[in-house]
């Protein structure tokens, strides 16, 4: 008897990675997205796609023929509604038969569900049809407001100045991206922004968008109205959680797997930004003993694809990739390593002013995470470092003058 | 198979990338302890040219200036996202002062 195929749910940047380990090593593969587009690479679209400086095939990950050539089936359109029976079922009532599934339904935006959310020009850049539609008509745009200022809305906000739109950056929080790199850099992009012409404006909930049945402003709890003739809203995901939650997977703060990305359901995985995977690079937590680590990055995503393919193909590892993330915002790109968002304290070495710094995150003392703004061998020296798992404590590192490689 | 002059020995430093244009296109080359390492310049992933980044003699790796993906300077494989697809990898070989690729 055949085997039915593996089934990926999710067609964004670990369900491709898995679908092209799979279909490369020969297996019979089926690809389920509920996008109408071929599986597109997202992060373009807080940047140059927005402004009109790429179309729909300048992000398409692998060609059409690609696909075909390695029995890998590409369904667009397809929104899976269910999974049991050993059957992925779509809305429109089509069925495809696995042998095992990779959920990879990854994170929605959320939406603000305040008035004046239906005008024209409110708008997503998350995915590819709201990026190309801020982009259809971004000739005629002057005046944007940004709502929220995390990595897509403070992207998004470097590739409109670099236009020349005016834009207004607005977070309810007192500074840019929450609590993912901490306050001295967070304040450090805070002046990037300022020094490119951006209007901040921190510490200022919305309550409404105005316009006749285009949008032409956002209302604040103050009472002023900030003139837009674009509004990009940009505060946070939802995670995809209703297949693998009607699946009975166990659930914490995403889809508990094991090492191998097995979830507690037989033969279903989960990889990308619902996955929660077991982890060292980050300590355990009264909630979640062993320690368990969930990342909405890319890379994070991209090696969930390609171990959980290996784990299908018979060479499986237990996953023990160290998190890391990138963004790139004007000239600048900081890389980063390790779960910055959850230190408590951090040591700058380098020059914040030169835009040439290593910033270390420490976790109840120990070396933990870390940013990187040039400092290329240093940032390799971290990453190693953390790799190795060795207990290095502040003292040791906060002194700019000792290498971190001659640890 | 064709061979190549793509430049004079004399022209690369030990351990620094150098970016060469010639007629097959946009090359990285690295001169090594090993010898030397030719390979397409562009990064799999975004627009960033290879030469720009770090070459590490310890692992034989050129690393991406941009995000920091790192290809296997022998087989062009990428070791670490966001990259997953090879770079070009050529042979070189180097007669007098001439360094040759195979093409």
């Amino acid at each position: 008897m055949a085997t039915d195929p593996v089934v990926v749910v999710g067609g964004g940047i670990g369900g491709h990675a898995a679908a092209v380990a799979l279909g490369d090593a020969g297996t019979e593969v089926v690809l389920l997205d509920a996008s109408p587009h071929l599986p597109y690479d997202r992060p373009p679209l807080s940047k140059h796609v927005l402004t009109g400086g790429g179309d729909a095939s300048s992000v398409t990950l692998t060609p059409d023929d690609w696909w075909a050539a390695h029995h890998v089936q590409v369904v667009t359109g397809a929104r899976v509604v269910d999974i049991g029976d050993h059957r992925a079922t779509t809305a429109t009532g089509d069925t495809y038969p696995w042998s095992s599934l990779i959920l990879a339904t990854g994170a929605a935006p959320r939406l603000l569900p305040i008035a004046g959310a239906e005008l024209t020009g409110v708008r997503c850049v998350n995915d590819l049809d709201g990026a190309l539609a801020c982009a259809a008509t971004i000739d005629a745009v002057e005046q944007v407001v940004i709502i929220g200022a995390g990595f897509i809305g403070c992207e998004a906000a470097a590739a409109l100045r670099r236009v020349g739109k005016r834009v207004t950056l607005v977070d309810a929080a007192p500074r840019p991206l929450g609590h993912a790199v901490g306050e001295t850099i967070a304040d450090w992009f805070t002046a990037v922004h300022r020094d490119e012409g951006v209007e901040l404006r921190f510490g200022l909930g919305i309550e409404a968008f105005v316009g006749d049945d285009h949008v032409r402003g956002v209302r604040c709890t103050s009472g002023e109205v900030l003139d837009a003739d674009l509004v990009i809203v940009a505060v946070g995901v939802v995670l995809q959680l209703d297949l693998a939650r009607a699946a009975g997977c166990v659930i914490d703060d995403g889809v508990v797997v094991d090492p191998y990305l097995r979830t507690s359901r037989d033969g279903v995985f989960a990889i990308g930004d619902i996955a929660s995977v077991p982890s060292r690079f980050v300590d355990a937590s009264a909630e979640r003993t062993p320690a368990r680590y969930r990342s909405e990055h890319y890379n994070v995503a991209v090696a969930h694809g390609t171990a959980v393919a290996n784990t299908l193909l018979g060479d499986g590892v237990p996953f023990d990739a160290l998190p890391t993330f990138w963004t790139d915002q004007y000239d600048v790109t900081v890389n980063g390593a390790g779960p910055t968002e959850r230190a408590d304290d951090m040591v700058v070495r380098g020059s914040l002013d030169d835009r040439d710094f290593l910033a270390l995150y420490f976790t109840a003392g120990r070396l933990r995470a870390g940013l990187a703004c040039g400092q290329r061998r240093e940032y390799r020296a971290l990453r190693k470092l953390l790799e190795r798992g060795d207990l290095v404590h502040r003292d040791a590192v906060a002194d700019p003058a000792v290498p971190l490689a001659s640890l | 198979m064709a061979q190549m002059v793509i430049g004079s020995i004399d022209d690369f430093t030990e351990n620094e990338p150098k970016q060469v244009t010639c007629a097959i296109g946009t090359l990285c080359v690295i001169r090594t302890a090993a010898g030397f390492r030719v390979l397409d310049d562009e990064c799999t992933h975004e627009t960033a040219s290879l030469a720009d980044g770090e070459y590490y003699d310890d692992t034989d790796e050129v690393e991406c200036p941009l995000h920091q993906s790192t290809f296997d300077c022998s087989t062009g494989a990428s070791n670490a996202p966001p990259a997953t697809a090879a770079v070009t990898v050529y042979t070189a070989t180097v007669s007098g002062n001439d360094l040759t690729i195979t093409t």
